[in-house]
């Protein structure tokens, strides 16, 4: 299309081109048509201006020769003289203008006859007026001769004129129509021209189109390619950049890498090696480069290696590890064998084979694995001795490590049975908090401990789905720290503490008892008080107020001579003895006398006695077989056993409308004495507490559990009412009775009376406990130590070292390892005799007397008094771990450390960690 | 002077009521032992003064019948003898209205000596008052 258009566009382009030759050359002919035309105007013009002139001479010649003939002066023949000279050149002048014209010539030759004629005639004229006279030039001239000449010249020259003039309008109309042709003939191709242009203007319009067209579509092909070209540059850059990179990579890993890499060919010679490599063979990194692998392997392992890549070549892995299964033996340039872990591949390029082997020396690997595994071994014989529940989560709730004690906890039958993770639990328990509400997964210790709290005595309260068991929890929970700082896993300890709690409550309820016995006694005080006080101002002050009064009446009667003073004697008298009456039995009702001057015995019969006076009823004692007051101990045992007996006799008197009533006493020979008071009264409605607070049951129950007794009321209707006092007579003389006692046994034997445990025959555990019962111990919060049998310190925890450093001992001199325990409490009993239990216990636990020995103590310091609780468990060998731990005011779990703080340097007990 | 003894102590009534048989122009016209007692005695009789002790029978208190007086007796004086002399309790009583305050084991003979006083001063109307017929 392209060529087409520029065949026609040239054809049609030559074709104006000729056009316009043409044209220029019609053009140009025309021109010099017109210039020769202009040429031949011009000589026309000049042919008729000449025989014009011409003409105007001969008139000037005529006139001259008039003038002259008319004046006869010389002068006026001037212009004739000049006249004919110029005629002459005129003439000469249009001959020339003629010559080649013909038609013309004829012309001028009649004309210049003329001339001559006329001429002539003017010459003989003026000759004849010169030389003759004027009248006869004049004849002449009237002849006409020269008139006839001059008219016949200037027919000559009209004739020439207009000769001249037609054949100049013949040439001219042939001019004209040679113009007109040529005109036309312009036109013509002018019109060709101007159609060839129109031809050549639409295919120039249509080729632009088509070539904007045609432009369009490269420029969008252009761009299309430049697209890919720019994507495929894109392309190849980065995958150059890749390429560098992971060239720069690959290098940079392969230069620094730990690991060994060493590049082999097909022939098993080192192409490439590191200096990782170098390092590992302990050889020089230019030595490896063209040794054979086979250098780097022992000799007894050539052919199984042989072998290897024979298969590995054959195979279609492409990547394996080697030495996951079995063992890699490398050999290094000393001679040294030591294992490794390989991964080797290979790569064709150019159809050579390369292999490519990273080499891992895991000889330290292998090393810590053993020595995991031992610690773990030790870590499990360690926590299988413990009586606490033990276990360890790693961060994901996976309890990688629990002991014996942590099935008997859960009740579990047997550790086998136990479920190992953390999100098993909530299937099997419900934990409840301490306001008993039931505790989300997340409020458990292990979630706890991981967040990063910790936590000593933390009680929580758990239930068994399937048994509906349920039992509370002593936790101590911790976050295991790694290297770093985080958290990489939780030791949590438990213990059940249920007896525990039982007793505390029960202790507790005791203590409540106890205070409402104190308050009680208190207010029997009181009202004792207010009666004697009552009965002291009723009687005696009234009686020795009259005496007085009746002592100054004497006076004055005697003074005044009356005679009614002896009447007023006898009264004084009268009130002194009432005075006196009053008194004693004020004095015995305070201090029943007869109690002590002649015992319980005694005493009980009188009140039976006054109670058959007071009431009427028959009130009679009956001594039951072993009853003595030899055998009822204490004062305070017969006060209080008094105090009972008239109380309830009192209850008999006020209530019973008894007609009987018998009290017994007895003893038995194992130490319990019973009084009891029967009445055949209306009874006591025992479901009416208000009964009990009424009758002064609560304060008979009161004193009976003041004298570490019991008090039993039973009651009927018709049977009438028995109060029931039993009450131990004989009290450990080391302590001042069973009440006073119990504090200490509770907190001395937390867990309860424990068989002597056997134990101290067997054999001592290892020196090195290892580092997981180290990191173990050293999450726990309290301040922990483990003893071997004979007391030495074996190992402390971090807290015991960052109190030893607190307390100016950061070497662990004073109380660290090596040091014995034992010394160290021997040295502070002696000067504080509150540790000889602590002591005491101690040793128990270390002689296998007994497994636990558990006790709380105080530690003054200049702000407060402070509690903490010192715990020793025996583990197995004899071992024992000893806990101090800081109690505050509280046992509730408080997530940090705080408590611990700043409180031991001044405590008194601070010797003994 | 019609005289009215309060006091929970028969003895003290005999006593005391003996030391005013010899005053003068007084005469002891009852006893009383009880809050009760006192106000229908006082009531019935109208007396001229009342010795009044605090502490009566049934753990009642004289306070109670000091207010009676003050407020249906006008008239009639009141004097306290007893045993319970704190100057805080004595105030107390004078500004309830009582005229004096004396200890009864020890002050009997002053309190004996007021009213023989207080008899002699009231000589006068004393003496129309027993003019009257009655």
């Amino acid at each position: 299309m392209n060529l087409g258009f520029d065949r026609k566009a040239l054809a049609v382009a030559a074709v104006v081109v000729l056009g316009i030759g043409a044209l220029v050359a019609l053009s140009l002919q025309s021109q010099s048509q017109l210039r020769h035309d202009v040429a031949e105007l011009d000589h026309v013009g000049e042919i008729q201006a000449q025989t014009q002139r011409i003409y105007i001479t001969l008139l000037d010649l005529e006139t001259s020769q008039r003038g002259y003939l008319l004046t006869q002066e010389a002068e006026y023949l001037g212009p004739y003289q000049a006249g004919l000279e110029r005629l002459h050149a005129e003439a000469e002048r249009l001959s020339a203008l003629v010559a080649g014209q013909p038609e013309e010539g004829a012309d001028l030759a009649r004309l210049r006859g003329l001339i001559d004629e006329k001429l002539a005639e003017l010459a003989q004229t003026i000759a004849v007026a010169q030389t003759r006279d004027v009248g006869a030039a004049l004849a002449v001239i009237r002849q006409g001769q020269g008139k006839a000449v001059m008219d016949e010249i200037r027919t000559v020259l009209a004739h020439m004129q207009s000769s001249e003039a037609q054949a100049h309008e013949l040439r001219d109309a042939a001019r004209i129509a040679s113009i007109d042709r040529a005109k036309r003939y312009i036109a013509l191709l002018a019109t060709a021209m101007a159609l060839l242009l129109l031809t050549l203007a639409v295919l120039v319009r249509r080729d632009k189109t088509l070539r904007a067209q045609q432009r369009q579509a490269d420029q969008a092909a252009r761009q299309e390619l430049e697209r890919r070209v720019a994507e495929r540059t894109s392309d190849l850059e980065a995958a150059l950049h890749a390429l560098a990179l992971g060239k720069a990579r690959l290098q940079g890993i392969f230069d620094s890498a730990a690991d060994a890499i060493l590049t082999a060919n097909a022939q098993q010679i080192i192409v490439a090696a590191n200096e990782s490599a170098a390092t590992l063979f302990r050889c020089a990194h230019a030595d490896l480069i063209g040794a054979s692998l086979e250098r780097l392997i022992p000799v007894r392992f050539h052919e199984a290696h042989r072998r290897d890549v024979e298969a590995f070549g054959s195979g279609d892995d492409r990547a394996r590890h080697m030495g996951r299964t079995k063992q890699v033996v490398g050999l290094r340039a000393d001679g040294e064998e030591f294992p490794l872990e390989a991964s080797i591949s290979h790569l064709e390029t150019g159809g050579e084979r390369l292999y490519t082997v990273i080499l891992h020396d895991v000889t330290q690997r292998r090393q810590d694995e053993a020595t995991l595994r031992e610690s773990k071994t030790q870590l499990e014989a360690a926590l299988a001795s413990m009586s606490d529940a033990v276990f360890i989560s790693d961060t994901e709730g996976r309890f990688v490590n629990f002991n014996k004690a942590f099935a008997t906890f859960h009740r579990f039958k047997d550790k086998a049975s136990c479920a190992r993770t953390l999100a098993e639990y909530p299937a099997i328990l419900e934990v409840f908090l301490a306001n008993g509400e039931q505790a989300p997964l997340e409020e458990w210790v292990v979630p706890r401990a991981l967040r990063g709290e910790s936590a000593v005595n933390a009680e929580f309260t758990l239930r068994r789905r399937d048994t509906g068991e349920s039992w509370i929890g002593a936790y101590n929970y911790a976050p295991i720290p790694g290297e770093d700082g985080s958290i990489v896993g939780a030791v949590v300890t438990a213990r059940d503490v249920t007896a525990i709690k039982r007793v505390q409550a029960e202790l507790a309820a005791s203590h409540t008892t106890l205070q409402h016995l104190l308050a009680n006694q208190h207010r029997i005080q009181e009202e004792e008080r207010k009666r004697i006080a009552r009965e002291l101002h009723d009687d005696l002050q009234q009686s020795l107020a009259a005496i007085r009064m009746d002592a100054v009446a004497v006076g004055e009667r005697i003074a005044s001579g009356r005679g009614d003073a002896p009447a007023l004697l006898a009264r004084i008298d009268r009130l002194s003895a009432a005075a006196i009456a009053s008194t004693r039995r004020i004095v015995s009702d305070l201090r029943p006398e007869m109690l002590e001057d002649l015992g319980l015995l005694a005493a009980l019969e009188a009140m039976c006695a006054q109670h058959t006076e007071r009431t009427g009823a028959a009130c009679r004692l009956e001594l039951l077989p072993g009853a003595s007051d030899a055998q009822l101990g204490t004062a305070a045992l017969s006060a209080g056993l008094y105090r009972i007996a008239q109380e309830a006799l009192n209850n008999v008197a006020k209530h019973a409308q008894a007609t009987v009533v018998t009290i017994r006493l007895g003893c038995s020979h194992d130490g319990l004495v019973m009084l009891r008071i029967d009445d055949n009264g209306v009874g006591v409605n025992l479901q009416d507490q208000r009964h009990l607070g009424s009758f002064g049951l609560r304060g008979m129950a009161e004193r009976a559990r003041a004298l570490g007794g019991q008090l039993r009321i039973h009651g009927a209707a018709d049977t009438g009412t028995s109060v029931e006092v039993l009450v131990p007579t004989l009290v450990p003389a080391t302590a001042s009775g069973p009440m006073a006692a119990q504090p200490d046994w509770a907190l001395h034997n937390l867990g309860g009376p424990v068989a002597p445990v056997p134990g101290a025959g067997l054999p001592r555990p290892p020196d090195e406990l290892g580092q997981p019962l180290q990191s173990v111990i050293d999450a726990l919060a309290g301040q922990v130590c483990v003893l071997d049998e004979r007391g030495e310190i074996l190992m402390v925890n971090r807290a015991w070292r960052q109190f030893a450093a607190r307390n100016g001992d950061p070497d662990l001199r004073s109380c660290g390892p090596g040091v014995n325990y034992l010394d160290v409490c021997r040295r502070s009993a002696e000067t504080d005799h509150s540790t000889a239990p602590i002591l005491q216990g101690l040793n128990e636990v270390l002689d296998g007397r007994q497994s636990v020995f558990s006790t709380i103590y105080p530690c003054d310091t200049p702000e407060s008094k402070l509690w903490f609780r010192m715990h020793v468990a025996s583990v197995t060998g004899g071992l024992a771990i000893v806990s101090h731990v800081d109690l505050g005011s509280h046992v509730e779990p408080d997530g940090n450390d705080s408590n611990e703080t700043g409180l031991h340097g001044r405590a008194s007990k601070s010797a003994l960690r | 002077m019609k005289l009215v003894l309060v006091d929970d102590s028969v003895a003290v009534q005999r006593s005391f009521g003996g030391l005013l048989e010899l005053v003068p122009r007084v005469e002891l016209i009852g006893c009383a032992e009880d809050v009760a007692g006192a106000r229908s005695l006082i009531d019935a009789s109208d007396p001229d003064l009342i010795v009044l002790d605090l502490e009566l029978r049934h753990g009642e208190h004289g306070m109670d019948v000091l207010r009676h007086v003050t407020q249906q007796h006008p008239r009639t004086k009141v004097i306290v003898l007893s045993n319970f002399t704190g100057q805080r309790y004595r105030d107390e009583l004078l500004a309830a209205g009582a005229l004096e305050c004396f200890d009864k084991s020890s002050q009997f003979l002053l309190a004996r000596d007021w009213i023989a006083q207080r008899a002699a001063l009231a000589m006068e109307p004393a003496a129309q008052g027993s003019a009257r017929p009655s």
